[in-house]
């Protein structure tokens, strides 16, 4: 066979492979999607999620499904790749894996502004009040950040952590100040908490729609450089003489990262572990190169995120267990994994 | 430099301009609406909601009832409740039995209500209570919509009349200076519905005198300073004068007078924590012990 064909073939059968991944990976989220949705303690179940895309079910059945269920789930699956998304280009940009979307202040930023209009009762105004007044904080937190790493014109590793322990954890005292106005008053104080502790109940459609269009917006915009992202997991010499302004990039794509985890926890609260470790899991199944690994981790993270929200859901009224509750629960024990292989001298 | 937090920010802006707009308001929340026909499934979303309407509503009109309304902690009703569709505070709960009228309270959250508009599912919220003018005010609105007014003037007669009953024992008790404390030491001030229920008894709320807030930790040199003449603690079935545990814990709290001479009046919680008609019993309580006991 010449040379030409055989590297033809190998090209189709590359592509055929992807296009197979792709679609088994796509049918995997449609269907715990139709899970998710048809699964409940009560309501409409498995059987009517075909007369209800036929047009063919009660009124309050169909506002169920498609007004309760469906903003609900496309919240947790945007929110689960946008999480999992930004968790992956911090850990390439910081050169270390147990970098997390939460590093630079953008959660803790999201969760002032959320306690924020919480406190000062202007929730009660819209229900995009929330999610707004979060979004506001974690741009204005991660942008404090930013500027604080910015000296003498360089964007240091070093400098950008150090500024943003120091603002997470000034903000983090803010949100508790916040808060303390709160004791008076119940409906606020438990407000507070349940929001801080993230979850997705009583998602409307402006929460969908905020949550998939940071995660569509700063997606398109990251994807295109996963070669950027691989070049800044060498050093940033290595990566200079390979043609990469490192600080340059890395200042724009923890900025996207920082966007995708504002919009998600501005709609969702604080879910915890997501970010640090789905892209683990996904390096497992197609390995370290960005091209691949972003999307896998978008997709395993709206898995992750789609199916621990369904376990909330799927639970009595009195259970109110909280998703970041659940995420961390499943984040921990693989934290920990993470932490005994590094004492056995593996790589992490 | 800053593009993507520039972006966030204008996305955020933009949204907070459209706020007001975005504001959705159904008939049903006017404050004098009323359904056209009487509700034959109503959805008690609160414990207040279920204790006023079992005491009003043909229990075949409860479609589901709050989750905590059955639980003996927190519910004077909970065996009533028992047998009745339990919901939680989220919409899909609330809406899978099939309702045609919620009555929410001030904790039901915005988003929940946004949903229940955009069903088509008419709402009340009753309001937060402080007096018992406000009690009486919340089941006067919810006998209205269910279109059960003359059975909700009866409760609301019934309250009013155990009130001058309670009005006529005051003068004994001025003097008697009282406090509520719990386990973490918290209490009751000015403006909680502890405050009215201890000034129908004709004693005085301590924390409420001192300026404290509706709930407010204390410490305890603070109680100490105070010198109470009787503490009202919640608890199960316990009787008056009981030492719970927590209290005899406390070695500074033990030098107490009012512990010392035990002048507890132990309530029970679900009473102690109800805002509905039922907290006149809790001050008939109190008021009893503190009648028993004579002078401070």
């Amino acid at each position: 066979m010449p040379a030409a064909a055989a590297r033809g073939c190998v090209r189709d059968c590359a592509l055929g492979a992807a296009v197979t991944r792709t679609v088994a990976a796509l049918a995997a989220l449609l269907a715990l999607a139709a899970l998710y949705l048809g699964l409940a303690r009560e309501g409409p179940g498995l059987g009517a999620l075909l007369p209800w895309l036929a047009g063919d079910l009660s009124p309050i059945d169909a506002f169920v499904l498609g007004d309760i269920r469906l903003p609900r789930l496309l919240v947790a699956a945007f929110g689960g790749a946008a999480l999992a998304l930004a968790g992956a280009v911090m850990q390439a940009a910081f050169r270390n894996p147990l970098a997390s979307p939460d590093l630079v202040g953008t959660t803790a930023g999201a969760a002032f502004g959320g306690a924020l209009t919480i406190v000062t009762g202007a929730a009660a105004w819209s229900v995009v009040a929330t999610p707004l007044g979060s979004l506001l904080g974690a741009a204005v937190v991660t942008s404090l950040v930013f500027v604080l790493a910015r000296a003498h014109q360089r964007f240091a590793v070093a400098t950008l952590l150090l500024a943003g322990i120091a603002l997470n954890t000034l903000v983090g005292a803010l949100t508790s100040f916040a808060v303390t106005f709160t004791f008076d008053n119940y409906t606020a104080s438990s407000r507070v908490l349940f929001w801080l502790m993230g979850g997705l109940d009583a998602r409307t459609w402006e929460h969908a729609a905020i949550t998939a269009f940071g995660c569509a917006l700063f997606g398109v915009l990251l994807l295109p450089r996963a070669r950027e992202l691989d070049l800044l997991t060498l050093s940033d010499d290595a990566a200079h003489s390979l043609g990469l302004d490192a600080p340059r990039a890395r200042r724009w794509l923890v900025g996207c990262a920082c966007g995708l985890t504002a919009t998600t926890v501005a709609n969702t609260g604080g879910i915890a572990f997501v970010g640090l470790v789905v892209p683990h899991l996904a390096r497992l199944l197609v390995g370290p190169a960005h091209a691949r690994l972003l999307p896998a981790s978008a997709w395993l993270g709206a898995l992750l995120l789609v199916a621990s929200d369904l376990g909330c859901r799927l639970l009595p009224p009195d259970a109110n267990l909280r998703l970041g509750v659940v995420t961390a629960f499943l984040g921990a024990p693989y934290f920990l994994w993470l932490l005994a292989r590094h004492r056995r001298g593996e790589a992490l | 430099m800053l593009r993507p937090a520039v972006l966030t920010v204008a996305v955020a802006l933009a949204g907070l301009a459209c706020l007001p707009g975005c504001r959705r308001q159904a008939p049903w929340q006017a404050a004098d609406w009323r359904p056209a026909t009487a509700p034959q499934r109503i959805v008690a979303a609160s414990v207040l909601a279920t204790e006023v309407l079992l005491a009003i509503a043909p229990r075949e009109r409860l479609a589901g009832v709050h989750v905590l309304a059955a639980d003996p902690r927190y519910s004077l009703v909970a065996a009533e409740a028992k047998g009745l569709l339990l919901v939680g505070a989220e919409p899909e709960q609330l809406l899978a039995a099939r309702p045609d009228l919620v009555v929410c309270d001030a904790f039901t959250r915005p988003e929940t209500l946004a949903l229940l508009a955009a069903a088509g599912v008419p709402f009340v919220q009753t309001a937060t209570p402080q007096s018992f003018d406000d009690i009486a005010g919340n089941i006067t609105r919810l006998g209205a919509v269910c279109w059960l007014e003359p059975q909700a003037q009866a409760l609301v007669a019934g309250m009013r009349q155990q009130l001058t009953a309670l009005q006529q024992k005051a003068p004994q008790l001025a003097g008697w200076q009282v406090a509520s404390l719990d386990g973490a030491l918290h209490t009751y001030g000015r403006g909680s519905l502890f405050d009215a229920l201890v000034r129908a008894t004709g004693a005085s709320n301590l924390a409420g005198d001192r300026g404290v807030g509706p709930f407010r930790k204390l410490d305890v040199e603070t109680v100490l300073g105070w010198q109470p003449h009787a503490l009202v603690l919640g608890g199960a079935d316990a009787t008056d004068g009981d030492v719970p545990a927590w209290l005899a814990q406390q070695p500074g709290l033990s030098l107490l007078p009012c512990v010392a001479r035990a002048r507890l009046v132990r309530i029970p919680s679900p009473l102690l924590a109800t805002t509905s008609h039922r907290l006149v019993e809790a001050a008939a309580r109190l008021q009893d012990a503190l009648l028993q006991w004579g002078r401070p």
